[in-house]
């Protein structure tokens, strides 16, 4: 008796082991396509000034992750801008066009009117200005 | 006049004493605003154009930074 409730233990504590080992996993694979996956449902969405922001406060993991993007690319920015001798918000500036450019139907974007919009089906996005011809 | 030796001693040790739980409080930590909207947009075209180049091999070359989905 005493043997066999051991044994079940042991087997609930590998059952909890390999529980643990599979969702850890699973949770890295969804930290990327939940980012595109809150994008595509327009909780995030891309600014004009290079960074990733919301018009509605998202639940806190998704604005953790958002966070974390964000100051991943403000030191992306400031190295380039260090490499080329330019400003950290000329890289940004530069890199919110190429990224403006490329926002799909349904996603969220916002310009440097500051106003949170979506893209509609049919619709070109609105690249500023300053931009230029591409 | 010079202090007795025990107490230049004492005085040390009572320094260091006080350093070690100073800096065992340090920590390290992320901005709290990380990133602020600023409306103002200040670049020249010469400048975007010039940057345009390395700016998209960044994007490409980060796919971590710049998720994406497949097209």
């Amino acid at each position: 008796m005493m043997i066999r409730s051991y044994l079940c233990g042991l087997a609930a504590g590998a059952l909890a082991v390999l529980a643990t080992i599979s969702s850890a996993s699973g949770a890295a694979q969804t930290g990327a396509s939940a980012m595109v996956a809150a994008r595509q449902a327009g909780q995030i969405g891309e600014r004009f000034d290079g960074y990733l922001g919301w018009a509605v406060p998202p639940p806190d993991t998704l604005r953790r992750q958002v966070e974390a993007i964000n100051i991943r690319r403000r030191s992306l920015y400031a190295n380039l801008a260090h490499q080329r001798s330019a400003s950290p918000q000329e890289v940004a500036i530069t890199a919110g066009c190429q990224l403006l450019a490329r926002v799909a139907v349904g996603e969220i974007y916002m310009l440097n009117d500051g106003v949170w919009r979506r893209r509609a089906p049919g619709q070109q996005v609105p690249v500023p200005t300053y931009c230029g011809q591409r | 006049m010079r202090k007795p030796r025990f107490s230049r001693i004492a005085t040390a040790s009572a320094a260091a004493a006080l350093c070690v739980p100073l800096t065992g409080c340090i920590t390290v930590r992320a901005p709290e605003q990380p990133i602020e909207i600023n409306l103002n947009v200040d670049i020249r075209q010469e400048v975007l154009v010039r940057l345009q180049r390395d700016v998209e091999q960044l994007i490409q070359q980060n796919p971590d930074a710049f998720p994406q989905a497949p097209r």
